[in-house]
């Protein structure tokens, strides 16, 4: 017997932003996604120091930068914005703190426990990108990290529509990211890591007409996946499709499967220019 | 406020205490045991006590790595499961874990390995993907819906319990287990260290002596399912209420009027239709760091009044990522027995706080409870449970 079906609900895209190493035009422009996904340059994020101006960026690890940089391209911390508190943040990602977490790994190594670095240590907590996203952006309303694998960026779509749904925030700012640290790859390349990047989502609840990306609709595959289970290749997928001006109602179908869970998770885009 | 009543039909939980909720929550009400060296983190563990579990539960060993928290969710998730008995084979079941040390890279001794240019297999590097706690049981269990592994630091537990509520009052899964796990672990034991909020002592909360927090580890897992689709005999209790909100304020240090807590509390108070006056008791997030617990009884005295407070970490230790899962467990078995335990490591109030957590077992007449979580990063929460369907006193 098959499993009950999950419902298409629609989240309404109100923004989009993104932070790659071969910018904006280059991506948008791009018909095939994968060398953005692997062979990207590292990400200027010299541009933080215009939209964040009199703030102090000294200690924000490389990760929030990247999360902030997409967030505010989405239209973060402007005008025409819920309350704070009405507001919620949730990032997707494999992992968090990449350069952090090997700067307190090496003070360890280096310095020995007795003199490690507390500081590398407080930024190297998963919640760290989204904790410093609350505290840059004013962000008082729920605030999630969900890292769970290829699978991140659907399960921060779950997540915000849980909180959009739930009458929880107004507005959620979607934001899926992808750390460089050469330390790691030099010690970890088994774990799947692509070209670093950033992708945000402002979404709120469907309001009938617009640009709108779908809840996941979780199902078992029916054959493993072998695509490189690669974070940011859905949602900058989704990102992409999203600023197309076409038309049709159906951008694109992305799936994402996790070997281990075997499960396809279905997102959907479209436009909408009349009313559903 | 949703009218669609959440009901918990299952209940697991591991940590220093024992292995079972029942076995758990009867160490509690006993006084449980003071934390011990940090032995199973190796000889260059800096020298802070820790509440680490049985030994036992680690066939074969500690890993020391993410396997560990996995190993601990297991059991608890085990519990769980089986108590809530089979679903069906059409359910669209959830899976929402949250943790710290089961998704970080932790992996100190395989980093060490390679740091030194040596190619040499590393099990805490390789094993870290499959190791991911909420994807792992996922596919153990077969589940086929949302795969959410939630870290929002010590919020994580309570967290991942708001989310499974959320799940199921909007229909997106028919079941969901949810709860928290993480095992103890060298890296994070020496930041806490290192930042100087660790206890070389049993830890003290809200006491006017306190001097920090005891890491421990652990699990707990809750099934949810829809109260009116679950046989009646199945209920053990509903989680009825669920608020979050963040400080904005400093990275590492909460709010110092307790802002963000303050919202969460309101939140969850709103979202089950309730008021403070319907409390039996407040758990405390109650780490016994002198921020923490400052600003946190602030908030209680302020927003939840002459309810009665509950510390638990001084038998649990701070189990991060699991501690929010752990609580809400144990504040539900409390409400299931009729009493609220006892705080351990609870001696002398302070008088900056102006409360004073139990320090004897009381009697409950009330049939919900709120339990509280603070995390780095601003991050605030709180669950209520019940013993009673909607919360009615």
């Amino acid at each position: 017997m098959s499993v009950a079906p999950f419902s298409a609900t629609k989240l309404c895209v109100t923004g989009v932003g993104f932070a790659h190493g071969f910018g904006e035009a280059t991506v948008l422009a791009a018909e095939n996604l994968e060398p953005l996904l692997r062979d990207a340059p590292p990400v200027d994020v010299s541009s933080l120091v215009e939209l964040l101006p009199g703030v102090s960026l000294r200690r924000v690890p490389r990760f929030a930068r990247l999360a902030l940089l997409a967030c505010l391209r989405a239209g973060a911390g402007g005008d025409n914005l819920p309350d704070p508190a009405r507001q919620g943040i949730v990032v997707g990602a494999t992992h968090v703190g990449m350069s952090t977490s090997c700067d307190f790994m090496d003070s360890i190594l280096d310095c020995g426990p007795h003199l490690s670095s507390p500081t590398a240590f407080s930024y190297a907590v998963n919640n760290m990108g989204t904790g410093l996203l609350s505290l840059f952006l004013g962000v008082r309303g729920p605030c999630s990290t969900v890292m769970s694998g290829a699978l991140s960026f659907a399960a921060a779509l779950e997540t915000a529509g849980l909180l959009l749904y739930g009458e929880r925030a107004d507005v959620v700012w979607v934001c899926v990211v992808e750390e460089g640290d050469q330390r790691l790859k030099d010690t970890a390349p088994e774990l799947p890591v692509g070209a670093e990047g950033a992708v945000c989502l402002a979404v709120r609840r469907w309001q009938r007409t617009g640009r709108y990306i779908t809840l996941p609709q979780w199902s078992r595959p029916a054959q493993p996946d072998d695509v490189p289970p690669l974070t940011l290749r859905p949602a900058l997928a989704a990102a992409v499709a999203l600023h197309k001006d076409v038309s049709s109602p159906v951008l694109c179908t992305l799936r994402t499967t996790h070997a281990a869970q075997h499960c396809t998770v279905t997102v959907g885009i479209a436009h909408e220019h009349a009313a559903a | 406020m949703s009218t669609v009543s959440v009901a918990v039909v299952g209940m697991g939980c591991v940590c220093a205490l024992g292995s079972g909720v029942d076995p758990v929550f009867a160490a509690l009400r006993a006084g449980g045991q003071r934390p011990v060296a940090p032995r199973c983190l190796g000889p260059d563990a800096l020298p802070f006590p820790v509440f680490s579990v049985d030994e036992a539960l680690f066939v074969g060993g500690r890993l020391r790595s993410a396997a560990d928290t996995l190993t601990l969710a297991r059991h608890a998730a085990r519990e769980a499961l089986a108590q809530a008995g089979h679903g069906e084979t059409s359910e669209r079941l959830g899976v929402v874990v949250g943790t710290t040390a089961g998704t970080s890279l932790h992996f100190l001794e395989g980093y060490a390995t390679r740091r030194s240019g040596s190619t040499a297999p590393c099990p805490d590097i390789e094993g870290l993907p499959a190791a991911n706690p909420a994807l792992a049981l996922a596919a153990q269990y077969q589940a086929v819906g949302p795969v959410l592994t939630v870290s929002n630091a010590c919020t994580s537990g309570a967290d991942a319990i708001g989310l499974g509520l959320e799940l199921i009052r909007q229909g997106r899964c028919d079941r969901v287990l949810c709860g928290g796990a993480d095992a103890l672990s060298l890296v994070p034991h020496t930041g806490f260290a290192r930042l100087t909020v660790a206890s070389a002592e049993r830890c003290r909360p809200f006491d006017v002596a306190r001097k920090g927090l005891n890491l421990g580890e652990g699990a707990a897992m809750l099934v949810l399912q829809r109260a009116d689709l679950a046989p009646q005999q199945t209920i053990l209790g509903y989680v009825t209420g669920y608020g979050s909100g963040a400080d904005a304020h400093h990275f590492t240090t909460p709010h110092p009027q307790g802002r963000g807590l303050t919202a969460a509390v309101d939140m969850a108070l709103r979202d089950a239709a309730r008021t403070a006056a319907d409390m039996a008791f407040v758990n405390v997030h109650g780490t016994a760091t002198h921020d923490n617990d400052l600003v946190e009884g602030f908030v209680v005295s302020t927003a939840l009044p002459h309810v009665p407070i509950w510390a638990g970490k001084g038998a649990t230790g701070h189990t991060l990522g699991a501690a929010g899962a752990i609580e809400a467990v144990l504040t539900l078995a409390a409400l299931r027995a009729g009493v609220v335990p006892a705080s351990p490591g609870f001696v002398q109030p302070d008088p900056a706080i102006g409360l004073s957590p139990t320090q004897c077992e009381h009697p409950l007449t009330l049939r919900q409870a709120i339990s509280l979580s603070l995390g780095f990063g601003g991050s605030n929460s709180a669950l209520i449970l019940s013993v009673s369907e909607g919360g009615r006193p």
